[in-house]
């Protein structure tokens, strides 16, 4: 079965090809990032004038890579949310009449879900049952999976997600955005030591994350100390090491409550290479595999969409003639791997 | 170029049409943010009754704008997915012309001019005129803009035909529309008429490319940027 993918949930379109039995044929990516970046955030509004611009070039560009025809085709799976209503409408309409036109399938795929298995398209790909730490621009979360389509929520953020503090940190040291890659560049000449940080949410049990303390924390550290020599590099050390050590106790901590042998890193944030090395480290210490999807597969893409599509439409899985986007959606909604589960509660 | 479905979406209504040589069915529903749910039933139905692949089409028209920007992207979302998938070409319409056009439908050829006027939200309008042309088809005798109400009611000078939401929306043009010849606040764009104005449209132009049916939104400055230091 081949799966045409399309993910158009934020600012970034992409599409791809995947094939069950010959796995991942093409993916290709527009990001919109240096556009929003004069503006110093996600416009929604631009965000969907520009992915109804590139879709289709991105998916001729996609099928001639995978050296495949539209009626090769023999599914659709598009990005349904979490994300912005008026980005995802532009995939979800563009993905529903292209299985409507074919005569195909389609199905609506869950973001976060596209996120968690995206490291299975690796050559050595985790086994279950694993835990994923999630962590992008829109969310921060600890997920255990047990099987493809069985997802428990262990821990979520009560407020900022790591990627957007990211994002409000740089912005706030006039860094630029996106935050996550010009805050890491900063922090490379920085001293993580000159400044104290705390380490938010670590002193008490539990799995849940908080960024919005360390934020403010930050903003006030800023406030005071911005004169001084190297403090924008040394702010944006601490900073980030700050949220590393926060989410490398994280985990450890649901390593220890599942009992799981093998820890996933997925979204945006999994590209920072100090957050790599750390949960490396911390897994060659405490015997736990870690598994990264490579960098291009962390952030938004399309093949994590046609995989995910692929698993929902292989157990039957099918959209109806509806176009849905659904701008909030709880992974804790979207359950087991039949597709009444998964609509009865839209 | 005898078989065209139709799509148009820039508005409150929900409107899709199949104009097979000259003959045309259409399904149109005022629904107010409910084109994602109604418009693939509606496309599957007309080609069902049809009994028309989407393949044997000739092309796909569709209501360019301007308009609501979400509704319109959903329809001209659809128009790439189909076209694409169907490797049909595509004809865009604006969405004005299709309420100027409904509106001379009803008046005749003699009317002069027709100014549609079409609630752009932000206490703004589109606005643009047009003229009866050969064969009574509305030909564009100014250009697509966005302004306020005030703006446009201070332009009214010769008689002219008022047609769309914006005439009962605003004051300003409430007032403008007692001048009129006639007023149609409640024209619609309707898809029949796209399909109509596209074949006409194809009697001069070649159809475009599916990656060329795009939204024209006339309003671009959506976002403002940060004053920097």
């Amino acid at each position: 079965m081949r799966v045409l993918g399309i993910e158009t949930s934020c600012d970034e379109t992409g599409v791809a090809v995947y094939d069950s039995d010959r796995g991942l044929l093409a993916h290709a990516l527009y990001s919109q990032a240096h556009i929003h970046a004069e503006y110093g955030g996600v416009v929604p509004e631009i965000a969907s004038r520009d992915h109804v611009r590139k879709l289709l070039p991105l998916l001729d560009e996609c099928l001639a890579q995978a050296d495949c025809t539209r009626q090769d085709i023999d599914g659709v799976a598009y990005t349904a949310g979490p994300g912005l209503i008026g980005a995802l409408l532009v995939g979800a309409s563009v993905g529903r009449a292209i299985a409507l036109s074919l005569g195909v399938p389609a199905v609506a795929v869950h973001h976060m879900e596209g996120h968690l298995l995206a490291p299975l398209l690796e050559p050595d790909p985790p086994k279950f049952p694993f835990v994923a730490l999630l962590v992008s621009g829109g969310h921060s979360m600890l997920v255990e999976v047990s099987r493809i389509g069985a997802y428990r929520v262990l821990g979520e953020t009560l407020d900022d997600a790591a990627g957007e503090a990211f994002d409000k940190t740089a912005k706030l040291l006039g860094l630029g955005y996106p935050g996550g890659p010009v805050l890491a560049r900063a922090a490379k000449t920085g001293d993580p030591e000159k400044y104290s940080f705390p380490r938010p949410m670590t002193d008490r049990p539990g799995l849940e994350f908080s960024f919005s303390g360390l934020k403010t924390h930050t903003r006030n550290l800023w406030q005071a100390h911005c004169d001084e020599e190297n403090a924008q590099a040394d702010i944006a050390a601490g900073f980030q090491q700050a949220v590393v050590e926060t989410l490398v106790i994280k985990c450890r901590r649901a390593m220890q409550q599942t009992r799981c042998g093998h820890l996933v890193i997925a979204g945006g944030v999994g590209a920072n290479l100090q957050l790599r090395e750390a949960l490396s480290r911390a897994g060659r210490k405490y015997g736990w595999g870690v598994s990264y999807p490579r960098i291009e597969f962390c952030t938004d893409n399309g093949a994590m969409i046609a995989y995910a599509g692929y698993h929902r439409l292989r157990t039957g899985a099918f959209e109806s003639e509806i176009i849905r986007a659904r701008p909030r959606w709880p992974l804790t909604e979207l359950e087991s791997d039949t597709w009444t589960a998964y609509s009865s509660k839209t | 170029m005898a078989k065209l479905l139709a799509i148009e979406t820039s508005s409150e209504s929900c409107s899709v049409a199949l104009s097979l040589d000259g003959e045309s069915m259409e399904v149109h529903e005022h629904a107010p943010m409910r084109h994602a749910e109604l418009l693939l039933p509606a496309v599957s139905r007309l080609l069902g009754e049809a009994g028309l692949p989407i393949a044997a089409l000739d092309a796909i028209a569709f209501g360019r704008g301007p308009g609501s920007f979400t509704s319109l992207r959903i329809g001209i979302g659809v128009v790439q997915g189909l076209a694409w998938a169907a490797d049909l070409p595509v004809v865009p319409c604006s969405s004005l012309a299709a309420v100027a056009q409904a509106a001379i439908d009803l008046t005749g050829a003699g009317s002069g001019r027709v100014c549609v006027a079409v609630d752009a939200r932000m206490q703004e309008v589109f606005t643009a005129e047009f003229v009866c042309g050969p064969g009574g088809l509305a030909e564009a005798a100014s250009a697509e803009r966005v302004c306020a109400p005030s703006v446009l009611a201070h332009e009214a000078t010769t008689p002219f035909v008022a047609a769309g939401n914006g005439f009962e929306r605003f004051a300003e043009l409430k007032d403008m529309a007692e001048t009129a010849v006639a007023c149609y606040p409640d024209l619609w764009p309707h898809a029949a008429v796209v399909a109509r104005l596209a074949l006409a449209w194809l009697e001069h132009h070649q159809p475009l490319p599916p990656a060329l049916a795009q939204p024209v939104y006339i309003r671009n400055n959506v976002a403002v940027k940060p004053a920097s230091d």
